[in-house]
């Protein structure tokens, strides 16, 4: 038993070693941009903040960062079973959600009293990547159908249940990732051009169907001087210009709603300014880079796809964020992956970063193969 | 039994050949690789649209402080007013607004009663109608307070929405509320340096005012004094530095609470700068100083003033029986319009119509705040109206225009701009010479002899030394539209300290009624002086550091 312990642990200083250090140094930057956007978009003028939001600020990211180190040392397999068993937690929980009440019209919270909740449709996502991932390896290297069968089954009960919540946001990105990683074992590009006109339909059915999109997509196509939100997501970044206002001192983010989650860009440009943006964009950039370089390095097939479906993940959802901020898109509710306060969407990154790294190791056996 | 359809179906089998046609000839890494490239190069399309949006957005989105007018109304962020000892007169909290998302209210009438009773002034029935709007954000109050907040809050009703919101607060409530004017719920200027330095506030500056809260407070104070004992219809008072036309205090009562204005709008005039009246016997200031800079005439000149003056249908009397010979010196202090009228038969129309648009009586001045009022002038200006405006009546100029133009009288004879905003520089202010020293030096020992001898007596008591004009006007009764008996603008324009000028007050009440029985009940002398004396005796203390730093 001691002997266990001990090679458990022997392993685990091996593997830490061989982490990716850049990209955990840029997973950490990204931590810290968050505790000082977060500081900035939650205090008010004369820039003091609580001991309680300090508190909870510096708790949120030194979690983050256990779960990030926690599973960029686990091995394939052990990440597999993680991954399989956390999957039917959460798969339990979506169920689940319908039993708690309704926030905003839609179940799709968790409550675990004490003000402590979450959102199993963000925390799915991971797990349900490495799960797919599996399966297309399974798919691939066998040329059996049913694993990609199962995968729609999967994909369709996760949607299904998601979709009832509801949440159309989450639905489609959950397809979205399920197909990319289709898209990444080679399917014809006549598949994906139907798989695009398919989603445009859907975006069209959901224009009509529900009045919350149709709004938003209308708002976009308006005169944006109209829109209040953009519009006072603008201010706030124009008035930050180029080296922002100063921690605490935004004027304009006390007027842009939701600055704390889906618009802390607007907060964190207004007070630390352009130069904040490009080195957000950096570090992202930076992280995307660097996954895809090491996913070239003699990968196995799960690796690739699992590394590539996990950094899709994350780059496409802050893409999808600094797009609707910046008036690229119309508005969609969607964090910016690390800094947006929220706790769901920090900790699901946080998993995926892990994974990331974990898949990313130097020493990470080829045992799938 | 499901495997068996998806593996022989005829149609599955003929999507399965087009979903699995694919190379053959490439590893299946190679392929997942190959096509990641692409999505990496599209996510670096992204970034690169995100990095120039981003560039766009901080340089070429104009701010709304560069679009006046249409956009500055969005911004409700001010800038803080300070007085000129860095006391804060105005600024801005986040507050709160109630909004309910109709949607989630299962019970609308349930909870527009429960709302009602923490907002007393709702009607349930109307709020009950909107709570069942089918929309998903109504407003059911905006701005409310703190303790309000908590209150709807502890109901613990479903839908409600605590929407932030920025809140104005003037600290000093209805002290400054003239000055320092208001913000409407939508942050608005809408009167006083709210609204005249509004491009400063919205651009986020900060704007250092001219007053002393302590030297406001006092007048204020006063002011509430005379209005109880008096009860006039309403009294402005000023404070200004005659040496840079700084105002330190300004007083307009009735008044308002900038944080909750809901008065009626008597109370929102400004009877120092908007509201004109006849001055009265103040104007004799003008009149008198005009004679002695002309040279018509020496102090110790002397004219017969025992019959009236009878111009038409008219007769021009004293208000009271004064000795039949008087100096110059005695006309002014004893205040007798058949002397004036004699005073000004020295000089032409032409001449005193120029004087007094020389000392900005004829036109609105300027202020930093909005509602400057316009004096009333006569239009056609024969010898009856240069004798009624050599006493005060047939022109009606503001507080503020006669605070400007006195002071010129008595600091040497330079015209200089009234002012709300702080002069931070020490150099000595310029502005046109209207009259000469030496005049100026007359009239200040005429302004010290009133007190001496004359009208205002009631100013000797002042521990500090004050000179002054009194004026007791005759209002025009609107009924009969003739001057009324009984109904007088009562006013004083004291300067200290005399012997080396550095400060005017005035005080001004708008129709006093006396204490005793008597005509002299509600004249100057009584209602007005005694309270610039005991103002002066007050922040002469305040001030008596920068009387004497100041020569």
């Amino acid at each position: 038993m001691n002997s266990l312990v001990f090679n458990y642990v022997s392993k685990c200083r091996g593997n830490i070693k061989n982490i990716d250090i850049i990209l955990l140094l840029a997973f950490i930057s990204l931590l810290v941009i968050r505790i000082i956007a977060n500081y900035s978009s939650q205090s008010i003028t004369n820039g003091s903040l609580s001991f309680t939001s300090w508190t909870s600020l510096i708790v949120m990211a030194t979690l983050s960062f256990i779960i990030i180190f926690g599973f960029s040392l686990l091995d394939t397999k052990e990440l597999i079973t993680i991954s399989v068993i956390l999957f039917l937690v959460m798969l339990i929980a979506l169920v689940a959600v319908f039993y708690f009440p309704k926030i905003n019209g839609s179940a799709r919270w968790i409550r675990l009293g004490y003000g402590f909740g979450f959102q199993p449709s963000e925390f799915i996502k991971p797990f349900l990547i490495i799960i797919l991932s599996g399966l297309f390896l399974l798919y691939k290297e066998n040329g059996n159908r049913v694993p990609l069968y199962i995968s729609i089954a999967i994909i369709a009960t996760v949607g299904g249940l998601i979709l009832f919540e509801p949440d159309l946001g989450q639905t489609l990105q959950i397809f979205i990732h399920w197909f990319f990683l289709l898209f990444l074992t080679g399917v014809p590009y006549i598949i994906v051009l139907g798989f695009i006109l398919l989603s445009l339909l859907a975006i069209f059915g959901a224009y009509w169907l529900f009045p919350h999109v149709a709004y938003r997509i209308n708002n976009f196509f308006d005169d944006p001087s109209q829109n209040f939100q953009i519009k006072k997501g603008f201010n706030a970044i124009a008035n930050g210009g180029i080296g922002g206002k100063g921690p605490g001192e935004g004027a304009s983010k006390l007027f842009v709603p939701e600055a704390q989650s889906d618009f802390i860009f607007a907060a964190l440009s207004e007070e630390f300014g352009l130069v904040a943006a490009l080195i957000l964009l950096f570090v992202f950039g930076l992280i995307l880079l660097r996954t895809y370089y090491l996913l070239l390095q003699h990968r196995s097939y799960f690796q690739i796809l699992a590394g590539s479906g996990l950094i899709f993940m994350l780059i496409l959802q802050m893409l999808i964020n600094l797009s609707s901020v910046l008036y690229i898109i119309p508005t969609k509710g969607l964090t910016l992956p690390f800094i947006s306060s929220g706790g769901s969407s920090l900790f699901t990154v946080s998993i995926a970063a892990g994974m990331i790294l974990s898949l990313t190791r130097k020493n990470y056996r080829r045992e799938i193969d | 039994m499901i495997a068996k359809f998806l593996e022989r179906h005829p149609i599955i089998e003929w999507l399965w050949l087009v979903f699995s046609k694919q190379r053959t000839d490439v590893a299946p890494d190679q392929i997942a690789l190959m096509r990641f490239s692409l999505v990496v190069a599209l996510f670096l399309l992204g970034f690169l649209i995100i990095f120039v949006r981003n560039l766009d957005v901080v340089f070429f989105v104009q701010l709304p402080q560069h679009v006046p007018r249409t956009a500055e109304k969005y911004n409700m962020v001010r800038g803080n007013i300070y007085d000129r000892n860095g006391q804060l007169l105005a600024t801005t909290v986040m507050g709160h607004s109630l909004a309910v998302d109709p949607k989630k209210i299962v019970d609308s009438n349930e909870t527009a009663r429960q709302i009602s009773t923490v907002f007393p002034e709702l009607d349930p029935l109307t709020l009950s109608r909107s709570l069942s709007k089918d929309r998903s954000f109504v407003y059911v109050k905006r701005d409310i307070t703190p303790q309000q907040l908590a209150a709807v809050k502890s109901l613990n009703l479903k839908g409600m929405i605590y929407e932030p919101m920025p809140h104005r607060v003037y600290p000093y409530g209805s002290l400054l509320s003239h000055a320092v004017g208001m913000v409407n719920i939508d942050h608005q200027p809408q009167s006083g340096i709210e609204y005249g330095r509004n491009r400063d506030l919205v651009n986020l500056d900060n704007v250092n005012l001219s007053i002393d809260v302590r030297v406001q407070q006092i007048l204020y104070g006063e002011l509430q004094t005379v209005m109880k004992r008096f009860t006039p219809k309403g009294a402005g008072g000023i404070v200004m530095n005659i040496r840079n036309g700084e105002i330190l205090g300004l007083v307009s009562l009735p008044d308002f609470d900038p944080n909750n204005p809901y008065v009626p709008d008597e109370n929102h005039i400004n009877r120092v700068t908007s509201g004109v009246y006849e001055m009265g016997s103040t104007f004799k200031i003008f009149n008198t100083a005009l004679a002695l800079e002309l040279k018509k005439l020496r102090l110790d000149s002397q004219f017969d003033v025992s019959q009236p003056i009878v111009i038409g249908n008219d007769s021009i009397n004293d208000f009271e029986k004064l000795s039949p010979i008087l100096t110059v010196e005695q006309i002014f202090t004893e205040s007798s319009n058949i002397g004036s009228a004699l005073i000004s038969d020295q000089f032409t129309t032409e001449q005193q119509r120029g004087f007094l648009r020389s000392l900005g009586l004829l036109k609105a001045p300027s202020l930093e705040i909005p509602g400057v009022g316009a004096p009333i002038a006569p239009k056609n200006w024969e010898r009856i109206q240069k004798i009624t405006v050599s006493y005060g009546h047939g022109i009606s100029v503001s507080m503020l225009q006669m605070a400007k133009a006195t002071a010129a009288m008595v600091n040497g004879g330079i015209l200089l701009e009234p002012s709300l905003i702080l002069n931070e520089t020490t150099e000595p202010v310029h502005g046109p010479r209207v009259i000469s020293a030496d005049t100026s030096q007359k009239m200040q020992n005429l302004f010290k002899l009133v007190v001496q001898q004359g009208t205002g007596g009631a100013a000797r008591s002042s521990e500090y030394p004050i000179g002054g004009k009194t004026g007791t006007a005759q209002k025009v009764d609107p009924e009969t539209r003739r001057y009324s008996n009984s109904s007088v603008n009562a006013s004083f324009v004291g300067i200290f300290p005399i012997d080396n000028p550095q400060y005017l007050v005035m005080i001004l009440l708008d129709d006093p009624k006396g204490e005793g029985v008597g005509r002299y009940q509600n004249t100057a002398g009584k209602v007005a002086v005694p309270a610039v004396s005991s103002t002066v005796s007050q922040i002469g203390a305040l001030l008596g550091k920068t009387v004497g730093a100041k020569p």
